[in-house]
């Protein structure tokens, strides 16, 4: 009957959000010439390193082609999913300390109580966070990073783009940022500081794989039907980015 | 007395003029938000039913995907809008075979989209006005995933005067500015040539 797609289903939402595309899609706008250059349309993303750029982006296309996407693809399919739930509920708690700090210093103390009571109830009734309990009462996992706290700060254009290696578009702010975070993070100083290197990098690639298979349909689509896909993901990430950040900072 | 006649006669013409000066305008009228969320569902039903179908094959795909593009969106609008600037320096020619072309590559893409479909379904959630078009919003409700994806439709006036879909926003990411941001860096990289586009539109439209 109706093919099933279980590409379609497995993936979270921005995936399936191409195929959504199912339901139609696509760009457009302005009827007229006056349009074209309006300031509703976001001008072009600052990209004055664009060579180096690309060329990180070429060895990361390589790199998940043949190995972090497979890999990720089949930690996805392999592991059963109360397993990867599990996995993921621990490593979320693992990011709550840095997440109550960024969120202190946007002046969010909703959101810096909000991630405290979460890492306790779930650190303690969660079974040191493989359980997420905390959602049960309304203590919902709300993530943010330095990133947002410097946009938060007068920070809200993104800088340069930029290209990381192995982890993909990103900007000026927001690649400072995740540096930040990791330098800061207080899970990480305490681990590194008991000699647990080995385990917090296992949990950084946890993490890794989850979020890359999630976002598996929409990535292997954009490859696809991209006639330069470079330029394809800056677009995304930077809509992408700019909208979250908004909403994060309800503005 | 004479004053309040007065004034009753100046608001009398005010409001004339105003009526007069409004049936004098093109009909550019806004896109109500009633209208706009009557497209959307009429074309999310369309689509669901035909890819509902058992029997379908990937040529009906095909044809009900360019039917609903053809009657539902505003193609000529979107086309332009997504070549940008760069449409000024095409001449006529270039303009005619962009539009061709960029009509079969966009065919192609979401036909091949749309052959995945499982059995999704649409909710219309709302509808505002967004200036003179109207911002549709919708939820699609993934089979195999509880946390449906939010789609906004910006609904704008056609060149024929009817709603018409102008862009699609998928979880916040408008798909006409992606197309438009990566035809610029073709172009762009292309030496400003919109030459450059066009060959690499030949190649990928030739492939399917």
């Amino acid at each position: 009957m109706i093919k099933s797609t279980a590409t379609v289903a497995r993936s979270a939402k921005l995936p399936l959000l191409t195929l959504l595309a199912g339901l139609i899609l696509l760009p457009g706008c302005a009827s007229n010439a006056a349009d074209y250059n309006s300031a509703e349309y976001p001008s072009e993303i600052n990209d004055p390193i664009e060579p180096v750029n690309r060329g990180i982006h070429a060895v990361n296309t390589v790199a998940d082609r043949f190995v972090l996407g497979p890999v990720a693809n089949a930690y996805h399919d392999v592991v059963p999913t109360p397993f990867q739930t599990v996995i993921r509920n621990f490593f979320r708690n693992l990011e709550m300390p840095i997440i109550a700090v960024n969120k202190l210093l946007q002046g969010n103390v909703d959101g810096f109580g909000t991630a405290v009571g979460r890492f306790f109830v779930n650190s303690i009734a969660g079974v040191g966070g493989i359980a997420d309990i905390a959602s049960y009462s309304g203590l919902n996992y709300e993530p943010t990073d330095f990133g947002v706290t410097l946009a938060s700060w007068g920070a809200d254009e993104p800088g340069f783009y930029l290209v990381l290696p192995l982890l993909g578009p990103s900007s000026l702010r927001d690649g400072i940022g995740r540096g930040v975070d990791w330098l800061a993070d207080p899970v990480r100083i305490v681990a590194y500081n008991n000699e647990l290197e080995e385990e917090m990098m296992g949990v950084s690639i946890a993490r890794y794989l989850d979020t890359r298979a999630a976002y598996d349909a929409a990535i292997r689509d954009t490859r696809k039907n991209s006639l330069d896909d470079y330029a394809a993901f800056r677009s995304l990430y930077a809509q992408r980015r700019a909208a979250d950040i908004k909403a994060q900072l309800g503005e | 007395m004479l004053r309040r006649t007065l004034l009753q006669k100046i608001c009398g013409l005010t409001v004339f003029g105003l009526l007069a000066t409004s049936a004098a305008l093109p009909a550019q009228a806004a896109v109500s938000p009633d209208a706009a969320k009557q497209l959307i569902s009429g074309m999310a039903s369309e689509a669901i039913s035909t890819l509902a179908a058992p029997d379908r094959t990937d040529s009906q795909i095909r044809e009900t995907f360019s039917g609903i593009l053809q009657t539902n969106f505003d193609f000529d609008g979107i086309a332009r809008f997504v070549l940008g600037r760069y449409g000024r320096t095409a001449t006529p020619e270039q303009q005619a075979e962009y539009q061709t072309l960029f009509a079969k590559y966009i065919v192609g893409i979401y036909a091949n989209r749309f052959k995945q479909y499982a059995g999704e379904t649409v909710d219309v959630t709302g509808a505002k006005q967004d200036g003179e078009n109207a911002i549709v919003s919708t939820r699609i409700n993934l089979i195999n995933n509880p946390q449906p994806i939010a789609v906004d439709w910006k609904v704008t006036t056609g060149a024929d005067g009817k709603p018409r879909v102008a862009d699609v926003i998928i979880e916040n990411v408008s798909m006409s500015i992606t197309q438009r941001s990566e035809f610029a860096s073709i172009i762009q990289n292309g030496g400003g040539k919109v030459d450059a586009l066009l060959a690499q539109l030949r190649t990928k439209t030739a492939s399917r």
